[in-house]
């Protein structure tokens, strides 16, 4: 087992203070902290760079919807070109790239949340964000629980 | 013995693989309150990890198709999911890293070994054929006698999860617990695929080849994390 002496070099502070600070790297935590020290023109920079990170965030989100329909529809005439049952590669690459989009909206909105704690779009996008994936898993319970029901009272069709 | 399994009207299955990843939450942000970490650190990484697990367990399992979109889970998926999750967040927010990630990598065997309940009662991923004691008999669609392989799942995960606890505790050096964890857990999940209906006798069957590609996925993904961020403990 390792000495207890050892210690992370980058996070842990002297056991009498309190408040957890991190020095190396923690931009967020001193983001939050010394937000009400920014000038004027700082606090207008620091509100653009949130507002883009916020906007990029956005399109990722919904893009996952239209890529979805642009790739069903490839997919679906590559089958009637060469009649086979489906083009493999094409539906996986197109299925990582849906949710590599929507993995990064939530991505670029937790960093807008963290290094722009003061942002108000960013804390809006997290709660509707928050509100389409709870909609989204009570969605997947509920067809899944419906698809269950339909088959239980399929018999043999 | 025999296990007699009964048909139920609505299968279990999908309430308890979801109370098991509530439960494993629930134990990694106690652990992680119970360390210290900020309440800001925990709220974001469980929502990353949580959207990083749901889309990896439907990434594997998830395909837009001619006939549609299809859909289906992959345990594996949300496994890589989830460290994937508390990887970004980790590189994101850099606060005590190691502890989150170390919170998380001991909670999974245990989200594993509960969800592995559902499996019991519904069946699914069930053993070799199997009238010995303590075999397992189901009328629903998967109607046969088998060995009760998803049982010694369960107890061999929640194990793991105790051994983990043990070793984190234990090791000052998080990152390095972390690895023996993975270095236990990978070759366990690979020995108990030879028990499985599907595994088709062979020496490597391609279960295992998904086992192997994970569990290799996961130790780089550690290691790169552990090097962007800089981890030491000298």
């Amino acid at each position: 087992m390792d000495n207890n002496n050892n210690q992370p070099a980058y996070m842990y502070q002297p056991p009498y203070q309190p408040q957890t600070q991190y020095v190396q790297g923690n931009n967020a935590t001193l983001g939050i902290q010394q937000a009400d020290l920014y000038t004027p023109a700082e606090q207008s920079e620091r509100r653009k760079k949130a507002n883009i990170l916020c906007i990029i965030s956005l399109v990722c989100q919904f893009a996952p919807e239209v890529l979805a329909g642009i790739f069903s529809g490839i997919a679906e005439s590559i089958d009637d070109l060469s009649s086979n049952s489906s083009f493999e590669p094409l539906t996986y690459v197109s299925s990582m790239i849906v949710f590599a989009t929507y993995v990064a909206s939530w991505v670029l909105m937790i960093i807008a949340r963290v290094k722009y704690k003061e942002s108000k779009f960013a804390k809006v996008l997290m709660w509707v964000y928050i509100g389409i994936l709870a909609a989204g898993v009570i969605a997947i319970i509920l067809v899944i629980a419906m698809c269950a029901y339909m088959l239980k009272d399929c018999h043999g069709f | 013995m025999q296990i007699i399994i009964p048909e139920f009207s609505r299968s279990p299955y999908a309430l308890i693989v979801m109370l098991s990843v509530a439960i494993g939450y629930a134990a990694a942000i106690f652990r992680m309150r119970k360390s210290g970490v900020n309440k800001q650190t925990i709220f974001y990484t469980s929502l990353l990890s949580f959207v990083c697990t749901m889309a990896g367990s439907f990434m594997l399992a998830f395909k837009i198709t001619s006939e549609g979109i299809g859909i289906g889970f992959s345990g594996l998926g949300a496994a890589v999911g989830m460290v994937t999750g508390v990887m970004i967040s980790g590189i994101i927010i850099r606060d005590k890293p190691d502890i989150v990630m170390t919170s998380f990598v001991v909670s999974a065997p245990l989200m594993y070994g509960l969800a592995k309940i559902g499996c019991f009662l519904a069946g699914c991923c069930h053993g070799k054929e199997y009238y010995g004691p303590f075999a397992v008999v189901y009328s629903n669609e998967h109607a046969g006698s088998y060995f009760p392989i998803q049982l010694v799942d369960m107890v061999i995960f929640i194990l793991l999860h105790v051994f983990a606890l043990l070793i984190t505790n234990k090791m000052k050096n998080k990152v390095r617990s972390i690895y023996i964890i993975l270095g236990v857990t990978i070759p366990i999940r690979f020995a108990l695929e030879y028990t499985r209906y599907y595994h088709d006798g062979s020496l490597i069957a391609s279960g295992q080849v998904t086992v192997l590609i994970a569990g290799v996925l996961a130790l780089l993904m550690i290691f790169i994390w552990k090097k962007v961020l800089k981890i030491s403990y000298n």
